[in-house]
């Protein structure tokens, strides 16, 4: 299979982090002249629903997907799960489980904001905190500024938030995996050499990180990434080739909130597709 | 044009807290000036996440024209890991070495050897692309290295200037606790010449008999035939034609050479001998390297016996007596007319390889009389000498080079 093909497996609506809504984001989808392409929210699988829902038999193909926020003794990971079933229980319980460590957090931030500067809020807005989808620190930075507790929601993080380390409760990668498989789906290791968003994993150590996953059941690396340079990229698909994996293609997509281009995934720099692209690429072709 | 570029300066970190609003201010600040060349100031940032990776990406993609200057190690470190500096123009953040607070321990062709610190030595070079040559010497050193010679690998680059604050080159710098040149111990411990001879003959034969993959490293005969063809109008045509004639016969090999053997670039550390400057290394026949021996420690010395001591640290004849038994101890024999034949045939080498780099200019502190005095030189000898080719002889100590029955030409 040869370039040209415009897919893009990763994107962010307003159900999490992204600035366009579902119905934006399939119109720039459509604009963009891209044939397959996959929402992929953190830990939510609402952007899915909603594109099935207004998708026409003229729209590109599409892949059910979702991106979840992983952790263990090891570090921080991203799976990103594509065709899944999202009815099915094992999504709907890794997404709950998700969902409620992130609910207690909050708490625990709201609490210790309380009694260790005295910042208080109004239960409505506390209620309508708690009923986001993916609430978090920008939230209550936000929230700081609207009441003065703060200049900025920068500043609201860094002089106020980050004061207290939780023990955070995380997803870990295995139980994300075996929901996505459970699903029916394929779990993907996202941006492999960037872990959950700061890190730089390269080398034996990301070598040793695929193949820890890959006993867990993981079936794909995303080798084709907006931020990935060539040496990146072709680290990742050599690793993948190693262990006989799926590629995917993803921009990270958000919106005005990054200055990442839809479809910008590397994909244009390469004269023909890897094998593990093209393979991912046909099992969804087949449906 | 350096002042067509945008210039913006970036802050004490780039990570996923930040990346958003600091990418922001840098479109603000681009805003309305079309597709220019942009510079990156980074003499401020300290740290590097992915996050800040991705959005030099964006950013280069946008403004393919981008450079990033000012770069500290570590930053530079992860740039390299991650393949930027593939394809994005990355200058590092030099450190600034004043000569003033070294101590010089030799010259050497484009440059010069500093001990900077008890346990550092700075290799100075000057002149043209001094940070490609410094890189090339790295690499060379690497193959080295890899292939079993003990060879010093420079762990810093730094930016070099004199007293007055004025640069003057770059420098490679290399770690190197308690280490000594040959060029000192032969200065300052006659006692230990014996040892020197050893060790330096040993090195010699270490580095000779290792091969090297064929394509890594240049071929010295070919450089040996360009230093003989910008001889052509200073030596009469019968001579100028014989001069190529012994070179082209000398055999081709694969053999590693050192390019630039000399007493300041062996070291002893504790009781370790390490080569260094290795951006001559290449492959060939031991010939070029025992020439270019003899030019550093006899021919350069020969019309200004004190060019030695200031070249070198040690006296003329020091340098005379340290030849004779490197030679002797190399190829294995005490036999006054062997030593005698295999010195003359690298004499030539050694000539030839001097008067071309006064007429290529690497020399250009050679005067007319040193010019003369080699000039007559090589005439004589292309007048009595019919090869090129030396022989080493087995040694006891195993060490002995291993030719092809045609390069294995015994001197009568």
């Amino acid at each position: 299979m040869k370039t040209p093909v415009k897919v893009d497996f990763h994107m962010h609506t307003t159900v999490s982090d992204g600035t366009d809504t579902p119905e934006e984001i399939l119109n720039r989808v459509r604009q963009a002249g891209i044939s397959m392409f996959s929402v992929t929210d953190h830990d939510a699988l609402k952007g899915c629903y909603a594109i099935r829902n207004i998708l026409t038999e003229t729209d590109p193909a599409f892949i059910t997907g979702v991106e979840f926020s992983c952790k263990d003794e090891k570090g921080k990971y991203h799976i990103l799960g594509y065709g899944y079933d999202p009815d099915a229980k094992s999504m709907r319980d890794v997404v709950e489980k998700g969902h409620l460590f992130r609910i207690n957090k909050v708490r625990a931030r709201l609490d210790y904001l309380r009694t260790e500067f005295g910042f208080a809020f109004s239960e409505e807005d506390i209620r309508k905190l708690l009923a986001l989808d993916n609430p978090g620190k920008p939230h209550i930075g936000n929230m700081m500024v609207k009441y003065s507790y703060a200049e900025t929601k920068e500043i609201a993080i860094t002089h106020y938030i980050n004061g207290i380390h939780f023990r955070s409760q995380y997803v870990r990668p295995e139980e994300a995996i075996a929901g996505i498989l459970g699903g029916g789906g394929i779990p993907v290791l996202a941006h492999p050499c960037y872990g959950s968003g700061d890190q730089l994993i390269v080398g034996d150590e990301l070598d040793e990180r695929v193949k820890r996953l890959t006993d867990f059941g993981l079936k794909g690396l995303e080798g084709f990434y907006s931020g990935f340079t060539k040496k990146l990229r072709e680290q990742v698909i050599a690793i993948a080739d190693r262990y006989r994996l799926f590629v995917t293609a993803g921009s990270d997509y958000h919106g005005s909130n990054k200055m990442v281009a839809l479809g910008d995934t590397g994909l244009d720099d390469v004269p023909v597709i890897p094998d593990g692209l093209r393979r991912f690429i046909e099992v969804f072709a087949e449906v | 044009m350096a002042d067509s570029f945008v210039k913006i300066a970036l802050e004490e970190r780039i990570d996923s807290f930040n990346s958003i609003k600091v990418e922001k201010n840098i479109y603000r600040e681009l805003d309305g000036k079309g597709v220019v060349p942009v510079e990156l100031d980074a003499r401020q940032l300290r740290y590097i996440s992915s996050a800040g990776l991705r959005l030099l990406l964006r950013l280069y993609k946008s403004y393919p024209a981008m450079k990033i200057t000012g770069v500290n190690d570590e930053v530079y470190h992860i740039l390299t890991l991650t393949g930027f500096t593939e394809f994005l123009t990355v200058e590092k953040a030099y450190r600034v070495v004043s000569l003033e607070n070294c101590k010089a321990i030799g010259r050497c062709a484009g440059g010069a050897l500093y001990r900077l610190l008890p346990d550092s030595l700075l290799r100075l070079c000057r002149g043209s692309d001094p940070l490609d040559r410094i890189e090339h010497e790295r690499k060379a050193a690497r193959i080295a290295l890899v292939l079993g010679i003990p060879t010093a690998i420079s762990c810093d680059v730094v930016k070099v200037v004199d007293a007055e604050g004025s640069g003057v080159g770059f420098g490679a710098v290399y770690q190197l606790p308690d280490a000594r040149s040959f060029s000192e111990i032969l200065a300052e411990q006659p006692d230990q010449s014996d040892r020197c001879v050893s060790e330096f003959a040993g090195m010699l034969k270490q580095m000779h008999a290792t091969e090297v993959p064929p394509g890594r490293l240049p071929d010295m005969k070919e450089t040996a035939l360009r230093q003989a063809a910008l001889l052509q109008n200073l030596l009469p045509e019968e001579a100028g034609g014989k001069l190529l004639s012994l070179l082209r016969e000398v055999p081709d090999g694969n053999h590693m050479l050192h390019g630039d053997f000399h007493t300041k670039n062996l070291l002893l550390q504790k009781d370790s001998v390490l080569l260094t400057d290795m951006d001559t290394l290449s492959v060939g026949h031991p010939v070029f390297d025992l020439g270019q021996i003899y030019a550093a420690l006899i021919g350069w010395c020969e019309s200004d016996p004190g060019q030695s001591e200031r070249w070198q640290c040690f006296d003329f004849e020091t340098g005379r007596q340290f030849w004779r038994r490197v030679l002797a101890a190399f190829l294995g024999t005490d036999d006054p007319q062997k030593l005698k034949a295999a010195e003359d045939r690298a004499r030539i080498i050694g000539y030839t390889r001097l008067l071309s780099g006064s007429v290529g200019g690497i020399y250009p502190e050679a005067d007319q009389t040193s010019l003369d005095g080699w000039t007559n030189a090589l005439l004589q000898l292309l007048g009595s000498v019919d090869s090129c080719l030396i022989n080493p002889f087995p040694v006891s100590d195993g060490a002995a080079l291993s030719f092809s029955p045609e390069e294995a030409h015994c001197i009568q």
